[in-house]
């Protein structure tokens, strides 16, 4: 069963896309009872259709059609197996937001999209390099269809970078605006402030308890409340959050662990950057001597290459025969020729 | 440690009044997506009061007059919107209440 953040966000991006206008009712209460069974860490429902028809009011052939029309306009995947089952997984489109009035009270509801988009374990590939693989989560991922949809809005985006500096000392943590290094530190790149006013904590409170610690203790804390939120797990997060930060809660073993792990990954990752770089350098530095060489060899006057050569073989060390201990020894030279020539 | 004492969060009334109480089943057609637009106004929260135009909730559901109008009627009858003032115009303003366990 869901966690209630998780369908509130179902909802909320239902209400800001713009199939909420084109929908129907019956099909508006399906992806409702969807989004209410769908499973947080997978994204798959296995609500049978009675199910559905139960909750939503409706009968079994309107929520069939209905799952058809959600189906046919990319909002909702199916996956049918025999002797099993349907699975159903909502598409997450980016939601077409309508232009806010600037005098409208910002909505508390916003973190609930923050929240329960936390996760520890699925890396729904948020940062520069996704460190568990792919996320197929499903019976079957259907990634195709949620191309297809694509994502609303980007042609009005301002141009991208061509080529995104990458942060390679650390990494983001999936579903939080916080990063982690190797060292277990956590960088904090957003507006705490903001962060703990869209948790529902006033601006003057959290004002006051930024500057009560660093911003790092804050960072655990939020942490924690959106970890425990994701698992539907607090009631009062406002209130998690400000005796967190007063009493200076450290990491839940749960979080602790989870980032731990992902440490270590990202720890393992720059000890392979390190070595290929010495690598690098090395082959870098190599192909500079040889190239050096052979442009001192290119410039050379014949007479003086020839004079250098000279110079370098009468500094070449004697023989290696009259240096090899064995013959230079009296008794075993004499034992040779002896061998050789019968004669001492 | 100090508890932290819990208190129902908007998320979980939305959820509560539609699934626990049971009211999506009851709610009538395209009236879900009047509540769910009102509902969206008022920020998410019960008890809270909203004056919205019957231009907008026709836009922002892309329904007709005639069934916005019904939806509302229903939605009132039902108990999850009360009308708290007069029709000015045709701006009125509805309180999202509470309703009980059906």
């Amino acid at each position: 069963m869901t966690s209630s953040s998780y369908f509130f966000r179902v909802e909320h991006d239902l209400l800001r896309s713009e199939a909420f206008k084109t929908l129907g009712g019956s099909a508006i209460k399906v992806y409702l009872v969807i989004g209410l069974y769908s499973d947080f860490g997978t994204d798959w429902a296995y609500p049978s259709i009675r199910t559905i028809a139960s909750h939503a009011g409706l009968s079994r052939q309107t929520v069939i059609a209905a799952v058809e029309q959600l189906t046919t306009l990319g909002i909702l995947a199916t996956n049918k197996s025999k002797g099993r089952s349907t699975a159903y997984r909502i598409i997450r489109q980016a939601p077409c937001r309508p232009p806010r009035a600037p005098s409208r009270p910002r909505k508390t509801n916003q973190t609930s999209s923050t929240t329960s988009l936390f996760s520890l374990e699925d890396d729904p590939q948020t940062g520069q390099d996704s460190l568990d693989g792919n996320r197929s989560s499903g019976p079957k991922s259907e990634p195709a269809q949620a191309e297809v949809l694509g994502h609303g809005g980007h042609s009005v985006r301002p141009k991208q970078e061509t080529e995104p500096k990458e942060d390679t000392t650390s990494i983001p943590i999936p579903g939080t605006p916080f990063r982690l290094t190797a060292a277990g530190r956590l960088h904090v790149a957003v507006d705490l402030q903001e962060l703990l006013t869209d948790q529902g904590i006033p601006d003057q409170l959290a004002g006051r308890l930024l500057a009560q610690r660093d911003p790092e203790a804050v960072a655990k804390v939020l942490l924690n409340a959106l970890y425990l939120q994701s698992q539907g797990k607090l009631q009062n997060g406002p209130g998690y959050i400000r005796a967190g930060i007063e009493d200076g809660y450290e990491l839940l073993p749960q979080v602790a662990t989870r980032l731990e792990v992902r440490r270590r990954k990202l720890e393992d990752r720059l000890q392979e950057i390190e070595a290929k770089e010495k690598q690098a350098l090395e082959a870098r530095q190599h192909a500079d001597e040889q190239h050096a060489v052979t442009y001192v060899i290119d410039h050379l006057d014949p007479k003086e290459l020839k004079r250098l050569l000279k110079q370098a073989l009468s500094l070449l060390p004697e023989p290696i025969v009259k240096r090899n201990p064995t013959l230079s020894n009296p008794f075993v030279r004499i034992k040779i020729y002896e061998l050789a020539c019968g004669n001492p | 440690m100090p508890v932290a004492r819990p208190r129902p969060t908007q998320d979980d009334w939305v959820k509560t009044v539609l699934f626990d109480r049971g009211y999506l089943s009851r709610i009538p057609g395209d009236a879900i997506k009047v509540y769910l637009a009102i509902i969206e106004a008022c920020g998410g929260v019960p008890d809270r009061s909203v004056t919205i135009s019957l231009r907008l909730l026709m836009q922002r559901t892309e329904l007709s007059c005639p069934t916005v109008i019904e939806a509302l009627s229903r939605l009132e009858s039902l108990g999850l919107v009360v009308s708290t003032t007069r029709q000015r115009g045709r701006v009125k303003t509805y309180y999202v209440s509470d309703p009980p366990a059906a």
